[in-house]
């Protein structure tokens, strides 16, 4: 009997040490949440942080902006992303950066869907990327495919994904850590304050160091990677997958519908895709597709808007813009009509 | 399905909860006879055929032998079997290997193609607890289990299924015969040896074999320091990950309210090879002295067909191991520390040296013959233990916190062996223990799970 009093004990004990310690030590303040913050790019895994950050702007009067690499800001520094040059107009309202490196549709619905609840009555714009449906691989409707980013949020046990064939165990290790706080706060300790490392391999790659430095936590400084050279494009023909047939897409509609059943204002922006580096023919896949994203998303009663495509030289890529890029884009969107009346207070 | 996954953690909740909501103890064992054959259905989804096969087969013998009164008959067909199944499964691509090299040898061009046959986990360990309780029915020392689904169980219960204990029938057919639901104090004590064992899988064997692995991968790039560190870490790595094993497989079926056979008692505290092996692995070292050493004699006929029998039974425990010539040596090296140890042990000397020094001496051979256990080669093993007092010194590349934990294991023995931890016994020591164990594996330790070494056994 006494055996199953400390069984009941420890239970106990662990229980409310998962319930209280992602809560009483979160690791991360309000105070991180600066006007041009944007999650750290070595933290883009930790999901504990932006569900907190998403909490955060939950309560500011900001308007997020939710995306992929491109409204995080790839190419660029904090103060040069899309929400950083909207911001520079103080006339208007706030944004804030909630995109993450990589996030492609499908792991959106799972982002949105476990750490955007908090997200509710607010006016919020979605970055809309062409890229995942530039093929059948992007798309996640190919073959089978390794190198699939934030594949734990993807859907795991609700839909079969062609590209994506883990095991059990690692289905159901994705569901139970994304639905239990404090195995986020682990990740998010250990990101934070352990060097993004567990204990036993940081030992291993600095056997002569003293392993207490292990607990210092550094300061990690995003390198800006380098751009293309905008004179050296080289011409692509992407199979583009067809909305009708794309993952991807439907996805992106879900997301749009999750956010609005959360009694969201939402506004859809298809950022712009680097033409200079299409084919006529692909060109003009391209234009049908945004045509049919259009008419799918009046069709939700989702207003969408397509800036103006910058510039080639403003380009860093097939789809990310550079500082210069971004700063057109938001001119470009401060001068329209639709958004200037979605962000009207 | 390995014990330190989610899987096996919601197939457990399951099975449990159904378990104690089951009143009548034969619809407990047929849920968990349904369970064990899920359970290593789940490694590969042909296995249970060869489990049910093994099961059908002695469950067919053991019931001739009874019925026609020949019981050597059907003791010899049973042995047959298993070894026939073993053989095939385990040892096909060995012997093909060397009937190859020897006709190589002999300058014959003709090779066998070499068998693609995958290697069922834990198929050693079940054949093993199959093959014991026909023999133990043979000479009378347990009664048949006539009920087939119980007999089913024996063999397949799956704590036990992948890596042992190899349990005996005198010791767990009892058990499950008067099944209880087990109690609230039998969850509590199964949960914390479970907690102990995943403690000591992953928190201390897998980092471990981040360094030995490190080592043994190019030994010849490291100086003898690194090489004497390689081959500990590699002593204290098999035995965290197949300790840490049997606390799992007996954490899970305590919970169950089944006791299954220690099979590890502080093995490197061991004042003698033959105390080793009372201490190591004790469920395998205890089957071949009773069906192999004993019956070849065991001790009963002079020294000289004693030391015989030693070396042929831990011969074939190193094949037993695996198919490969390593293991062999590896056995052979034990039979040899062991049957010497006996002479030697009467000399005054032996007898006269200080326990604590014969135990570190013990600790010391032990750690030479894992190098040939874990080495690819027996060639390999011995250029590994040539650099050890050739390759000359340089600073070794062990982290300093895998030294200490690995100062500590050793001082923990001898705290353990010596008594000075009984009060780690108390409920409430344990529950704490528990608790810091789970805070460990969770925050610091590896969140890959890793195979067990002796799951290839």
């Amino acid at each position: 009997m006494k055996r199953l009093k400390y069984l009941i004990y420890v239970t106990a004990s662990i229980i409310v040490m998962a319930i209280a310690m992602p809560a009483l030590f979160p690791l991360t303040g309000e105070q991180f949440f600066t006007s041009d913050y944007r999650l750290p790019y070595n933290l883009g895994e930790d999901y504990f942080l932006y569900k907190k950050y998403a909490g955060s702007v939950a309560g500011y009067n900001t308007i997020p902006v939710i995306g992929d690499s491109v409204i995080w800001g790839h190419y660029t520094s904090d103060t040069d992303t899309l929400t950083a040059h909207l911001n520079r107009r103080q006339d208007i309202a706030d944004f804030s950066n909630m995109g993450i490196d990589g996030i492609h549709p499908a792991v959106m619905y799972g982002l949105a869907e476990n750490y955007c609840r908090a997200l509710t009555n607010k006016k919020i714009i979605i970055g809309i990327n062409l890229l995942w449906m530039s093929s059948p691989r992007h798309d996640l409707t190919g073959g089978k495919n390794s190198e699939i980013n934030h594949r734990g949020l993807l859907p795991q046990f609700t839909e079969i994904i062609p590209a994506y064939n883990p095991s059990f165990e690692e289905r159901l290790s994705f569901v139970i850590k994304r639905n239990t706080s404090f195995f986020l706060w682990i990740d998010h300790l250990r990101l934070t304050k352990f060097r993004g490392k567990n204990l036993y391999r940081w030992c291993m790659d600095n056997p002569g160091k003293n392993t207490l430095q292990f607990f210092n936590p550094v300061t990690r400084i995003y390198e800006l990677p380098e751009p293309m050279d905008a004179s050296k494009f080289p011409l692509q023909d992407p199979q583009w997958v067809k909305t009708e047939q794309s993952l991807q897409w439907r996805y992106t509609l879900k997301t749009l519908k999750l956010l609005k059943e959360q009694d969201n204002d939402i506004l859809a922006i298809i950022t712009p895709f680097n033409r200079y580096m299409l084919t006529e023919e692909s060109a003009n896949q391209n234009e049908l597709i945004i045509n049919a994203i259009k008419d799918n998303l009046a069709s939700e009663g989702i207003t969408a808007i397509i800036p103006e495509i910058p510039p080639k030289e403003e380009f860093a890529d097939s789809s990310h813009p550079t500082g210069k890029g971004y700063r057109t884009i938001a001119e470009n969107l401060l001068e329209n009509s639709e958004f200037k009346k979605f962000i009207k207070p | 399905m390995l014990f330190q996954t989610w899987t096996f953690l919601l197939f457990f909740t399951v099975l449990y909860l159904l378990f104690r909501s089951i009143k009548n103890s034969t619809g407990r064992q047929y849920l968990i006879l349904a369970a064990s054959f899920i359970f290593y259905g789940w490694f590969n989804p042909l296995y249970p055929l060869l489990l049910l096969w093994i099961i059908a087969a002695d469950y067919i013998f053991l019931m001739l032998m009874e019925k026609t009164g020949r019981k050597k008959l059907f003791l010899l067909l049973s042995i047959i079997n298993s070894l026939m199944l073993l053989s095939s499964f385990k040892y096909a691509g060995f012997i093909i290997s060397n009937i190859n090299e020897l006709f190589a040898l002999t300058g014959n061009t003709y090779r066998f193609p070499q068998p693609d046959i995958l290697l069922p986990v834990g198929i050693s360990f079940f054949i093993f607890i199959s093959m014991g309780y026909v023999i133990d029915c043979y000479f009378g020392k347990v009664e048949r289990e006539k009920n087939f689904g119980r007999h089913a169980l024996f063999v397949s219960f799956f704590p036990q299924l992948s890596a042992g204990p190899i349990a005996r029938a005198s010791g767990l057919i009892p058990q499950l015969r008067d099944w209880n639901r087990g109690t609230g104090s039998d969850l509590a004590e199964g949960a914390y040896i479970f907690i102990r064992g995943l403690f000591k899988k992953i928190a201390l064997a897998d980092f471990f074999a981040l360094y030995a692995d490190k080592i043994f991968g190019n030994p010849a790039q490291f100086g003898s320091a690194d090489l004497i560190l390689g081959a500990l870490a590699f002593t204290w790595q098999i035995y965290f990950d197949f300790s840490g094993y049997t606390d799992m497989a007996r954490g899970i079926a305590r919970c169950f309210g089944i006791e299954l056979m220690e099979n590890f008692r502080l093995p490197y505290m061991a004042a003698s090879t033959g105390d080793f092996w009372g201490r190591w692995h004790i469920s395998l070292s205890s089957w071949f002295r009773d069906y192999l050493y004993i019956p070849l004699g065991g001790n009963r006929k002079g020294k000289l067909t004693e030391s015989r029998n030693t070396v042929i039974t831990m011969l074939l425990s190193g094949l037993w191991h695996g198919a490969s010539w390593n293991f062999v040596l590896w056995g052979f090296i034990h039979g040899m520390l062991h049957a010497t140890g006996k002479v030697i042990g009467r000399f005054r000397i032996i007898q006269v040296t200080p326990v604590f020094i014969r135990r570190i001496a013990v600790f010391i051979l032990i750690v030479f013959t894992w190098i040939f256990f874990r080495a690819e080669s027996g060639a390999d093993a011995f250029s590994y233990i040539a650099g050890i007092f050739s390759s000359g010194y340089s600073a070794p590349s062990m982290p300093v916190l895998m030294l200490f934990v690995m100062v500590i294991c050793y001082l923990y023995g001898w705290l353990k062996e010596y008594r000075s931890l009984n009060f780690m016994e108390k409920p409430a020591v344990k529950s704490i223990a528990s608790i810091i164990m789970l805070a460990w594996i969770l925050i610091f330790a590896s969140s890959d799970a890793s195979d067990f070494i002796y799951f290839q056994f």
